[in-house]
């Protein structure tokens, strides 16, 4: 078995992004794929820990084959949730349910799921300028920020996981956070798929 | 995803008020830049541009550039409301510099619409097999 891992595609997207020492200018299109890499190191994160929060029993293939569930626009309406579920602002009457799903039993969203949200948000906005538009910003340190804000949403993911299997409340209720915002990508995804 | 909008002058000068002078050093908002774009799911969202200056080192901390985003989201979330002109998507905040020298900026590549053929086959003036120049060339030879 060779899954995909999430610290692997943040290893080549800095590769991409720095060069690997190369001298001269940067070549666009490794900038290019050095965005979209550190995207997808976010995004197969989460689904990977979304299907064993869903199965915990998974073996591996079968983590790549309920990980398959998730799309980017599913797992895209939960971060969102998480946003205005962290706004002070009073939420839509249609979206009441959702942000009292996501909020912790103190009624707060806790730091690093909004931090994670934030930076999946912003991180698939770059990573559709990368891969698709004309007006990919060609400059290396903003691929570079790409790199290191893809860095620190895994590492925030892998915290809220490691929180499941901690005593402390505050940890696991750090946990229950993510486990629910899994959740609702989950659905939001679709639910089950037949491939 | 593409700009959808261009936003009044007022608004933009607002904005500005707002955030230009937000963050220090070498994450100080020199300027900003306001669009709103099509996100992934379709729905229209706000789109920052955050200018600041070249980084000190290598790159900007994301730890530093993560909270510059955050409290410019919320001072523009603000003013979008203030001006009527909320919208339901979350903003998206990105930060880049116009000041990075050129051994940091991407070189312009040949965008002609042969120019990736032009590298696989620069051994030889032939169009690639298939291509709509090489079946007219065929042809021509052909005599048809």
């Amino acid at each position: 078995m060779q899954p995909i891992d999430a610290q692997g595609l943040l290893v080549t997207a800095e590769r991409l992004a720095t060069g690997a020492g190369r001298p001269g200018r940067p070549a666009l299109h490794d900038l290019r794929r050095a965005t979209s890499t550190a995207y997808y190191a976010v995004f197969h994160q989460i689904i990977r820990h979304g299907a064993f929060a869903a199965f915990p029993e998974l073996e591996e293939d079968e983590v790549a084959f309920v990980a398959r569930w998730y799309t980017h626009t599913g797992v895209l309406s939960a971060a969102k949730s998480v946003i205005k579920a962290a706004d002070h602002r009073q939420p839509k009457r249609e979206e009441v349910q959702r942000v009292a799903l996501l909020r912790s039993a103190r009624g707060a969203i806790p730091n690093p799921l909004l931090d994670l949200a934030e930076r999946f948000i912003e991180l698939q906005g770059q990573r559709h300028e990368a891969d698709y538009s004309n007006d990919y910003d060609p400059v290396r340190y903003a691929t570079l920020d790409h790199v290191a804000s893809a860095e620190i949403a895994v590492k925030n993911s892998w915290s809220m996981w490691r929180a499941g299997s901690s005593n402390r409340p505050v940890r696991q209720e750090l946990w229950d956070s993510y486990r629910r915002f899994l959740v609702l990508a989950l659905l939001d995804s679709g639910g089950t798929k037949v491939r | 995803m593409t700009s959808l909008t261009t936003e009044t002058p007022e608004f933009l000068q607002a904005v500005r008020s707002a955030l230009v002078g937000q963050g220090t050093g070498d994450t100080e908002v020199l300027d900003v830049e306001v669009s709103q774009r099509e996100d992934e799911a379709g729905e229209i969202t706000w789109w920052l541009t955050l200018l600041l200056p070249r980084p000190a080192g290598n790159a900007w901390s994301a730890e530093v550039t993560g909270e510059l985003k955050r409290s410019a989201r919320r001072a523009f979330d603000t003013v979008a409301q203030d001006k009527g002109l909320a919208l339901d998507s979350p903003t998206v905040v990105v930060v880049t510099t116009r000041d990075a020298p050129p051994s940091q900026i991407a070189a312009e590549e040949d965008l002609s619409p042969d120019a990736g053929a032009a590298r696989e086959d620069n051994d030889t003036d032939e169009a690639p097999a298939g291509s709509a120049d090489s079946i007219a060339a065929d042809a021509a030879r052909n005599g048809d």
